[in-house]
């Protein structure tokens, strides 16, 4: 589902955020991406994610190269690839509600069924009472949860999540997880970025290691 | 086009292959879709399927008819959010709404002006020339009686008309509003005046009589009044010309003002429009709102712009009745006409949304997220 071939990301000042990572994962597959902060974590999933190019190598996203899609067909992939953003990117002027509506309003779906799915989100991050609260009134943790809420609530293909159970307590964090799992039962390909090995060893996925923008583990299986 | 149909096609193709039944299917098209099954949404070729067809609003197995429906709800939706962001801060909208309506009223107000002058042009009187002889003062009102008489003979003339040297005055203290200076004078300065129809109004045929009325005793002076009529026409086609070349102009100053304002929206909405295209929001999406916005503001600018022409048409309704008097064309004082009032608002929204597109387009396609 999601393969790179070579792929290094230098930055235009000359750090180089990624050096030479071949991996794959395969659909239907749950995979966790750890490393220490800075090792380039959040900057291979904004390459998945198109928000970056790479400066070297291939990466592929359900068969397609990245390279080769056209400008038209981002939006497109975006939409099947479902963000969980470590600095959550929320709208500061639209509710809770409207947050977690937008990522269905860009897909096209019906008012009422985008009401239904945007309840069963919250719900299912334990917000439904605060739909209509705005970000600013809402704590790290919640925010956090609005941002798993708007990724999950279009059923994506993909699901990236950069530090979803950042701000989050253990018990929380094991119910998101479980979650997640469920979901990639039923065939989400779900790409976990994360700090917490505790939450990593429990879960016993598939897991690759980043050091200073190299993989070091978990590349083949 | 083409392109269009063929991706309709594929993804009809595609709906037909699908797990989904005939019967399903049919349903949908009454009643909303229904969320499909998770497993469904992931299966194996969806990802391939959208993103080749890569249409904004295609979906996998939706008709034509679903589409339409979405389409009307994504317009009503944001139509009516743009009005509320506008709404929300009534103070900064008001200045472009203000420029557009006063902008636009301009050639409106040139209009106006117009309008009195084709009033004066009116119909069968553009066509008609009048001659106007002044008799010299010595001459006796029974004498001018007499020349009134023979000149409605004349078989170049159709009608002649004597006014008196009092009814001159009396007609001059009407309409001049300077009639007190008459009464300064002792005398009545005013000559006898005879007024002719001629029965051919081509140019040369007038030229002809005017020759032949100039060499008539007791006449001082004839004035042919065509003179002024070529004047005013030739005016009011510099006036048009100037509607016209000042329309342009004053369209494309409105187009910078919309599109300044929404380009300082777009600006200012730059994180939003971030967020937006990293869930998934495609470029047109993005634009939409600010169409709208465009939209409102020419609306709202047009609507405006004809109060403003409205209020002008009422100021001057009274001289223009008092003008229509003086030429015996009737008149009626009112609304401005549908032309004049399509023209305002439908240039007011033509003016908004084009602003907005030329403005936002470029910007929205370079912000990456
Ligand atoms: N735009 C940029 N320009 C220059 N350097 C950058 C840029 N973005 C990221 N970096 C650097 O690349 C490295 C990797 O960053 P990244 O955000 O991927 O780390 P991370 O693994 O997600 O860390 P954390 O766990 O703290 O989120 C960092 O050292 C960072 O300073
Ligand atoms: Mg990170």
């Amino acid at each position: 589902m999601i393969v790179f071939e070579h792929v290094s990301k230098r930055f235009p000042n000359g750090y180089t955020g990624l050096d030479n990572v071949s991996l794959h994962i395969r659909r239907g597959e749950m995979v966790f991406l750890t490393g220490h902060s800075g090792a380039g974590k959040s900057t291979l999933l904004r390459l998945v994610l198109l928000m970056d190019r790479p400066s070297s190598g291939r990466i592929q996203v359900g068969g397609y190269s990245l390279s080769r899609l056209r400008r038209g067909q981002i939006p497109a992939l975006r939409r099947h690839i479902g963000v969980v953003f470590q600095d959550h990117q929320l709208l500061a002027d639209r509710s809770v509600f409207e947050n977690v509506a937008i990522a269905l309003r860009v897909a096209d779906f019906y008012p009422d069924e985008i009401d239904s799915r945007v309840r069963a989100a919250l719900d299912m991050v334990g917000l439904l009472d605060r739909a209509a609260l705005f970000p600013e009134a809402l704590s790290g943790g919640e925010l956090q949860r609005v941002g798993i809420a708007r990724a999950m609530v279009t059923r994506p293909t993909v699901l990236l999540a950069d530090e979803p159970t950042g701000n989050l307590d253990p018990a929380l964090s094991a119910d998101i997880m479980q979650r997640f799992n469920k979901y990639n039962q039923a065939g989400m390909t779900i790409l976990v970025a994360t700090h917490d090995l505790d939450l990593v060893r429990q879960m016993g996925h598939r897991t690759l290691t980043l050091e200073k923008g190299r993989l070091v583990s978990g590349a083949a299986q | 086009m083409s392109k269009r149909k063929s991706s309709r096609a594929e993804n009809t193709e595609r709906s037909s292959g699908d797990r989904v039944g005939r019967v399903e299917r049919k349903a949908a098209v009454t009643t909303w879709r229904k969320p499909r099954p998770l497993e469904e949404r992931v299966r194996k070729d969806s990802l391939d399927a959208q993103v080749r067809a890569a249409r904004k609003t295609a979906r996998p197995g939706r008709s034509a008819l679903e589409d339409w429906r979405w389409l009307a709800q994504l317009h009503r939706r944001t139509g009516r959010d743009a009005l509320t962001r506008i709404l929300v801060t009534p103070l900064a909208s008001l200045m472009t709404v203000l420029v557009l309506g006063l902008a636009l009223a301009l050639p409106a107000g040139l209009c106006v002006v117009l309008d009195a002058f084709r009033l004066v042009l009116g119909e069968g009187h553009a066509g008609s020339v009048r001659l106007t002889l002044y008799l010299e003062q010595g001459v006796s009102d029974e004498r001018a009686r007499d020349m009134k008489t023979q000149l409605a003979q004349d078989p170049a003339v159709l009608q002649a008309i004597y006014i008196t040297p009092e009814q001159g005055a009396e007609d001059f203290r009407r309409y001049s509003g300077l009639g007190s200076a008459l009464d300064l004078l002792d005398v009545n300065p005013l000559p006898g005046v005879i007024e002719l129809e001629p029965v051919e109004a081509a140019a040369e045929a007038v030229q002809n009589l005017h020759e032949r009325l100039k060499t008539l005793s007791g006449v001082s002076q004839v004035r042919l009044d065509t003179v002024w009529l070529e004047r005013l026409v030739a005016l009011l086609e510099v006036g048009e010309r100037l509607l016209q070349g000042g329309g342009a102009l004053i369209g494309l100053m409105l187009l910078l003002v919309v599109g300044n304002t929404i380009r300082l929206l777009v600006a200012n909405r730059r994180d939003e429009i971030r967020v937006i295209k990293l869930v998934g929001g495609s470029d047109g999406f993005v634009l939409l709102p600010f169409l709208y916005t465009g939209f409102w503001y020419g609306l709202t600018g047009g609507c405006l712009a004809w109060l403003i022409t409205a209020a002008l048409r009422f100021l001057v309704s009274d001289s223009m009745a008092q003008l229509a008097g003086l030429y015996h064309v009737p008149f009626q004082p009112g609304l401005p006409d549908w032309h004049l009032s399509l023209f305002l608002l439908a240039g007011g929204c033509a003016v908004g949304v084009l602003g907005a597109l030329l403005a936002a387009w470029s910007q929205i396609r370079r912000i990456r997220p």
